[in-house]
């Protein structure tokens, strides 16, 4: 190293910046992981309110879905029941009638 | 040894969004990053607002550092190409060539009586990367090699840099004293 080299490296040396520097610096930091927090909190809360409502409707149309067959199914019953009765009453008068003209 | 395990710590605590961590790195390398801005810039509030800047960025991509030397070598590029971009935003002008870079600001009637005021003047007339290559050699005791990385520059224009800077501030440090 040439006496100019260390006059130049002298010259240049490193210098502490002005009293309260660090201070400034902070001041200016965002409260970046406090914010990011609570977003991650808040992305999983809707996350979990969707799912909540995507289950409940899925398993409400489920329901209504059998009560619907169920009451198709009765109604069905019913009148199969009501047909086998009109028939037996039509039956039954005919064979009194027969009956009655045998007498 | 001590103080290395410490900034080890705090890196790592950092990274983890530990503010007072963070500002140990700042406390640390607050020196070397303001050194560099105002070696280069001559201008201590422009100076101040460019490190401030370069420790937001930091803020921001701290978990991207994966170690001390890493934490140093990042520090030192990006203040210096934040330098180098202020100057030329603010400028606003073609480069010039080393050799006709003009003589200090300073009037030549009134000679610097402190022989380092007069080499920090002349090497802040230096063209913008010349300069920063000066500055990155002699404030950090960089090798060519390192400063190359640092700057994205050929090894080769990194040492022509350093040879014609040196040979101009010589002589212009020469000029300076005759005339004075």
């Amino acid at each position: 190293m040439t006496p100019f080299d260390r006059e130049l490296k002298s010259a240049l040396a490193r210098r502490e910046p002005p009293a309260g520097f660090t201070d400034r610096v902070m001041a200016r930091v965002p409260q970046r992981s406090k914010r990011r927090w609570s977003h991650s909190w808040m992305a999983a809360a809707a996350a979990g309110l969707i799912a909540l409502i995507g289950g409940g409707a899925y398993e409400f149309q489920r329901t209504n879905q059998v009560r619907v067959e169920g009451e198709r199914a009765k109604a069905e019953l019913v009148f199969a029941l009501e047909v086998a009765s009109q028939k037996l009453q039509h039956t039954k008068a005919k064979v009194l009638k027969n009956s009655e003209e045998r007498l | 040894m001590e103080q290395s395990d410490n900034l080890d710590q705090a890196l790592w605590s950092a990274r983890g969004g530990d503010r007072d961590a963070f500002a140990v790195l700042v406390r640390e390398h607050q020196s070397m990053v303001f050194s560099i801005a105002w070696n280069y810039l001559r201008n201590q509030p422009s100076a101040e607002e460019l490190a401030q800047e370069v420790f937001l960025d930091l803020f921001q991509n701290v978990k991207s550092i994966e170690s001390r030397a890493h934490l140093t070598f990042w520090l030192r590029r990006v203040t210096s190409h934040r330098c180098i971009d202020y100057t030329r935003r603010r400028a606003n002008r073609p480069g010039i060539a080393l050799e006709d870079a003009p003589e200090p600001s300073a009037s030549p009637e009134i000679p610097d009586p402190f022989l380092s005021g007069t080499l920090q003047k002349l090497t802040a007339s230096l063209p913008e990367k010349p300069r920063m290559v000066v500055i990155l050699r002699f404030q950090e005791d960089m090798d060519p090699a390192d400063i190359a990385r640092t700057l994205d520059m050929p090894l080769n224009t990194v040492k022509s840099h350093l040879q014609r800077s040196l040979a101009i501030l010589k002589e212009k440090l020469e000029r300076t004293r005759v005339r004075s």
